[in-house]
C-alpha cells in the first residue's frame, strides 16, 4: 500500500513538474517565455527597420504632438558600467552615457551619413589632414556652471595620455593648442583626414579643465551634454538628470536609469512589466515576444557588427593560403546566418564594414565544395587536413559547429576549442590559435580597417602582415582625392579577398526592444546609440 | 568563553592565507588576463605590455602575490583593474545586498521548514508526513535559476505583486528571498523533523504531558528548544553559504550582491576584486559559523560549560 502511494505520488509530481516547465517556456499574449531553447523564434519577415526618421512608424524623431510623456525612464543594460570616465572604455553600454553627458567635437548624422558641427562650429585643414583648425561653439557650459573654452579641449586631448582607451589617439598627436579663447590648433605627426571622423567618438568627448582638477575621478562625469550624472552604483544602476542649460536642449524626460539586467529573459521580464523602457540587445530567442506584446516595440536596424573567421597566418596550418582558400569556399554562409543568426543577419562581401568609408564589394566566397576540395588537395595532396577553431559564446560556438559539419564533407577535420571572452582575447591576440570565429564593429571611417590589418595590433586576430596593405592605407588616409583614397581602399579589399586571412561572414541585425511608441532614438550601425533625446509616452 | 573566541578568530589567518594563494594561482592558471578586455581595439601588442607593466602583470605570479600578501598585512586590498575602486570599498558597497538577502532567505527557510519539520514528525508515518517531507524534496529540486524566473512570470509579470528584479523597493527582496529560501527548505525540514523526532520519544515529554501540561507547550517550549541544536547547525551553514553569493539568483534578479560582483569580476579576470572579494567572504562566513558556536552555549548550558576554561574546570573539580 505504501510503496503504490509513493510510485503513484511520484510520477503525479513528475508530471506536475514536466507540465508546469511547458506552461512556464510558452508564450502568451501577457506572458514571456523562460529562457528554454527551442521555442517560438520570430518571423524575419515581420522585421522592420527603426530609424531616426520621423516617416517611420517606428522610433520616431519627435514626440507626436498633444502625448504626454514619461517623465522618468530606465533602460535595462545587459553589461555594466564600470566607470565613468570617458577615456577609461569605449564599448556599447558605456557610449550610451557618454553620448547622452557628453559631447565631442564633431558628430555625425547616422541618417544623411554626413559631419556636422558639434561643439566645433567648424573645422578646417590646409595641409592635406596634418594641421586642423577648430573652431568652438560659443556659450556652451559644463553640468558645474563652466563655459566651454579651448583650454578645455587642449586639457582633454593632453590628458588622453597614459589612459586606457584614448592614448592610441594621443599616439597620432604632434601638438594641441588653444589659438584663442575659441579657437583650438591641432597638429598631426602624421596627416589623417579620417581626423574629424574620429572626433565623433565619445571617447574623444570633451571634459571640463576645472572639474577634472578639482576631482580627478567625479570630475570626468561633468560634460555638456544634455544629461547629467546624479548618482551611480556601478554594477547596479547609473541615474542621469535632465540638464536644462545644455546648449543641445533640454531632453525629453527628467530622469533616466540605466539598471544592470544581465540575464536576458529577466530583462525582457523588466521591459513588459513596465519596470524598463528600453530592452538593450534581448536575446533573439525573444525577439518574436517583443514583436507579438501589443504594449512593444522591436526596433531593427541594419548592424555594422561583423562575426568573421581569422586564420592565424603565422601558424601551421593556416599559414597555407591553399587551405584558407578551401576552407573559404567550403563553407555555406547563407546556412549559417539561417541557423546561428536565426536569419537575422546579412551576408558579407567584403572585410570592411558596410557602413564605414570606401567599401567595396568583393563579392565574397560562395559556397563551391567542388572548388574547395581543389584548394584543399593542392594544400595537402594526401589528406588529413586539421584545423583548430577557438570560439566564445554560444552563437560562435553554433557557427563553428556548422563549419565543423560542412567542412568534414571536403575533408577538413575542425576541432573546437571553446574560451571565455577574457582566454579567447588573450589568446588570440598572442597568437596561440590557428584559427577562430569572432566579431568585430567597425568604425565610419576608411582607416579604421588599420586596427584589423595592422601588424602588432591587438585586433588583427589574423596576425596578418602584408606591407602592401600597411602602404596603400597609408597612402589612402593621406590622399585628398576622393576617388583615388576609394581605390585605395578598394585595393586593400581585394588583397584580404585574395590572401583569405578573414572569411566576413555576415554582418548581424541590431535590435532595441522598447515600449510601444518610443522614439528619438539616434541609431548607430555601431550600436552605440544615442538616447540623448528619446522619449517614451506616458501611460 | 573569550578564549575560545580568541582562538578561533586567530584560526582565521591560516584560512585567509590558504584561500588567497588558492584565488590567486587558480587565476593565473586560467588563460587570458583583464588586459586584452580592458585595452582598446587597435591596441598595439607594445602597448598591451605597457598596460602590463603598470598594473604588474608581467611580474612573476610568486612576486605579484607577495606584493598583493604585504598590502593586505597593511589593510590594502588594492585597486580593481577595471574600474580602478578600491576593492575593500566596492566589496563594502555590495555586502549590504546580499547581507539582505542572505537573513531574508534563511527567513524564509525557517517560516517554511521549521513549521513543516515539527508537524512532521507529530505526525511520524501518516500521510501528512509524506506529504510535508514531498513538498520539501520539492524545494531542493527545482533549479534555483528556473524557480526564480517561474516566480517572475507568475508573481511580477502577470499579477504584478513584486518587481521582477533588482533593489529598489523593500518588495523587491520578496522573490530572490523566496527561490533561495525554498532551495534550503529540504535540508532544514528534515534536520527539523529528524531532531524533533529524537527528542520527542524522550521520557521528560511523558512526565510534562503526566504533569497535564499542553501537548503545544510540550512541542513549542519542551522538545523544540531541546531540538534546536542540529537545526541551528544547519541554519547556520546554510546562512554561510548564502552568504558566499547566490550568483545565479543574483543573476535572475539583477540583485546588487557579492556573488554577483565575483562573477562578474572572474569573466574579467580581475584578479585583486576577485580575491579580495573571496577572502571578505570567507572572513564573514568564518564569523557566521563562530556565531553559530556561540549560539549553543544560550541554547545548551551543556556545551556552554565546555567552552569554560582549564582553570575552572579545575576549580570545579
Amino acid at each position: 500500500m505504501k510503496k503504490s502511494f509513493y510510485r503513484i505520488t511520484a510520477a503525479a509530481l513528475m508530471t506536475t513538474m514536466l507540465a508546469a516547465s511547458v506552461v512556464g517556456c510558452s508564450k502568451s499574449s501577457s506572458g514571456g517565455s523562460a529562457a528554454t531553447a527551442g521555442t517560438e523564434t520570430a518571423d524575419p519577415g515581420k522585421q522592420t527597420t527603426g530609424t531616426a526618421d520621423a516617416s517611420g512608424d517606428l522610433n520616431p524623431l519627435t514626440p507626436p504632438e498633444g502625448v504626454q510623456l514619461k517623465e522618468d525612464l530606465a533602460m535595462g543594460l545587459k553589461s555594466k558600467h564600470t566607470t565613468i570616465d570617458t577615456m577609461e572604455v569605449s564599448n556599447t553600454q558605456h557610449n550610451y552615457m557618454f553620448r547622452m553627458v557628453h559631447d565631442t567635437l564633431v558628430h555625425f548624422n547616422n541618417t544623411t551619413n554626413e559631419l556636422e558641427p558639434q561643439l566645433a562650429t567648424e573645422w578646417s585643414t590646409d595641409d592635406g589632414g596634418k594641421t586642423y583648425i577648430f573652431k568652438l561653439r560659443d556659450g556652451v557650459k559644463f553640468h558645474n556652471g563652466e563655459t566651454l573654452k579651448a583650454s578645455d579641449v587642449v586639457f582633454t586631448f593632453n590628458r588622453m595620455q597614459g589612459t586606457t582607451s584614448s592614448n592610441n589617439l594621443y599616439t597620432k598627436l604632434e601638438s594641441v593648442e588653444a589659438v584663442d579663447d575659441m579657437t583650438v590648433k591641432i597638429v598631426l605627426i602624421n596627416p589623417n583626414l579620417d581626423w574629424p571622423y574620429m572626433m565623433t567618438i565619445p571617447t574623444t568627448s570633451i571634459l571640463s579643465e576645472k572639474a577634472v582638477t578639482d576631482d580627478p575621478t567625479e570630475g570626468t562625469g561633468i560634460g555638456t551634454g544634455p544629461w547629467q550624472i546624479d548618482s551611480y552604483e556601478f554594477g547596479n544602476y547609473t541615474k542621469l538628470v535632465a540638464f536644462e542649460d545644455s546648449w543641445r536642449g533640454a531632453p525629453n524626460a527628467k530622469t533616466f536609469t540605466f539598471r544592470y539586467i544581465p540575464e536576458d529573459s529577466a530583462r525582457l521580464i523588466a521591459l513588459q512589466n513596465g519596470e524598463v523602457d528600453i530592452c538593450m540587445e534581448p536575446a533573439t530567442i525573444e525577439l518574436g515576444t517583443i514583436e507579438d506584446d501589443p504594449n512593444l516595440d522591436l526596433i531593427s536596424y541594419d548592424g555594422g557588427s561583423l562575426s568573421y573567421f581569422a586564420f592565424n597566418t603565422q601558424k601551421s596550418p593556416a599559414d597555407n593560403e591553399d587551405l584558407r582558400k578551401a576552407v573559404a569556399y567550403g563553407i555555406d554562409v547563407d546556412s549559417i546566418i539561417a541557423v546561428a543568426a536565426e536569419g537575422r543577419g546579412k551576408k558579407a562581401t567584403s572585410f570592411w564594414g558596410w557602413n564605414e568609408y570606401g567599401f567595396y564589394d568583393c563579392g565574397g566566397y560562395e559556397y563551391n565544395p567542388d572548388k574547395a576540395k581543389e584548394y584543399l588537395a593542392k594544400a595537402y595532396p594526401n589528406g588529413g587536413a586539421t584545423l583548430d577553431v577557438t570560439v566564445s559564446g554560444a552563437e560562435r560556438k553554433t557557427i563553428a559547429e556548422m563549419v565543423q559539419s560542412q567542412l568534414k564533407e571536403i575533408g577538413i577535420t575542425i576541432n573546437i576549442v571553446e574560451l571565455d571572452s577574457a582566454g579567447i582575447s588573450t589568446s588570440t591576440t598572442k597568437g596561440d590559435h590557428q584559427s577562430c570565429i569572432y566579431g568585430m564593429g567597425f568604425n565610419i571611417f576608411g582607416d579604421d580597417a588599420r586596427r584589423i590589418l595592422q601588424p602588432g595590433s591587438a585586433v588583427n586576430k589574423a596576425h596578418y602582415d602584408d606591407p602592401e596593405v600597411m602602404e596603400l592605407l597609408d597612402k589612402a588616409v593621406a590622399e585628398t582625392d576622393e576617388a583615388k583614397r576609394k581605390e585605395y581602399y578598394k585595393e586593400v579589399q581585394e588583397n584580404v579577398h585574395e590572401h583569405v586571412p578573414y572569411i566576413p561572414l555576415y554582418y548581424a541585425d541590431g535590435f532595441i526592444g522598447v515600449k510601444k511608441g518610443t522614439g528619438g532614438i539616434d541609431i548607430y550601425p555601431t550600436s552605440h546609440h544615442d538616447y540623448s533625446k528619446v522619449f517614451v509616452p506616458a501611460d | 568563553m573569550h578564549r575560545y573566541i580568541i582562538k578561533r578568530l586567530l584560526m582565521m589567518i591560516p584560512v585567509i592565507i590558504g584561500v588567497s594563494f588558492l584565488v590567486f594561482f587558480i587565476m593565473d592558471l586560467a588563460p587570458g588576463d583583464a588586459v586584452d578586455l580592458m585595452a582598446p581595439e587597435g591596441a598595439t601588442t607594445e602597448e598591451l605590455a605597457e598596460i602590463r607593466h603598470d598594473l604588474g602583470l608581467d611580474k612573476p605570479v610568486v612576486l605579484r602575490y607577495a606584493d598583493y600578501m604585504i598590502g593586505m598585512l597593511h589593510g590594502d586590498m588594492g585597486v580593481s583593474y577595471v574600474s580602478k575602486t578600491d576593492v575593500f570599498s566596492t566589496y563594502v558597497e555590495k555586502l549590504p545586498a546580499t547581507i539582505k538577502l542572505s537573513f531574508a532567505s534563511i527567513l524564509v527557510s525557517i517560516l517554511l521548514s521549521v513549521p513543516l519539520g515539527i508537524y512532521s514528525a507529530t505526525k511520524q508515518g501518516s500521510i501528512q508526513d509524506n506529504i510535508s517531507m514531498i513538498l520539501a524534496m520539492l524545494g531542493l529540486s527545482m533549479p534555483n535559476f528556473w524557480l526564480g524566473l517561474l516566480l517572475i512570470i507568475a508573481f511580477s509579470l502577470n499579477l504584478h505583486w513584486f518587481p521582477s528584479g533588482g533593489d529598489q523597493t523593500l518588495s523587491s527582496i520578496v522573490l530572490p528571498a523566496v527561490t533561495i529560501g525554498t532551495g534550503l527548505m529540504a535540508t532544514l525540514t528534515r534536520t527539523t523533523r529528524s531532531s524533533m523526532l529524537d527528542v520527542l520519544k524522550q521520557e521528560y515529554l511523558r512526565t510534562a504531558r503526566a504533569k497535564g501540561i499542553s501537548e503545544k507547550t510540550v512541542i513549542m517550549s519542551h522538545a523544540l528548544r531541546n531540538a534546536l541544536i542540529p537545526i541551528i547547525t544547519i541554519m547556520g551553514t546554510q546562512l554561510a553559504g548564502v552568504l558566499g553569493g547566490s550568483v545565479l539568483t543574483e543573476t535572475v534578479f539583477a540583485w546588487p550582491g557579492v556573488g554577483r560582483l565575483i562573477v562578474d569580476s572572474l569573466n574579467m579576470r580581475d584578479t585583486p576584486l576577485v580575491t579580495g572579494s573571496i577572502i571578505m567572504t570567507t572572513i564573514l562566513v568564518s564569523i557566521v559559523l563562530l556565531i553559530v558556536d556561540l549560539l549553543y552555549a544560550a541554547v545548551d548550558p551543556r556545551i556552554k560549560a565546555q567552552y569554560a576554561t582549564v582553570k575552572r574546570r579545575k576549580k570545579n573539580g
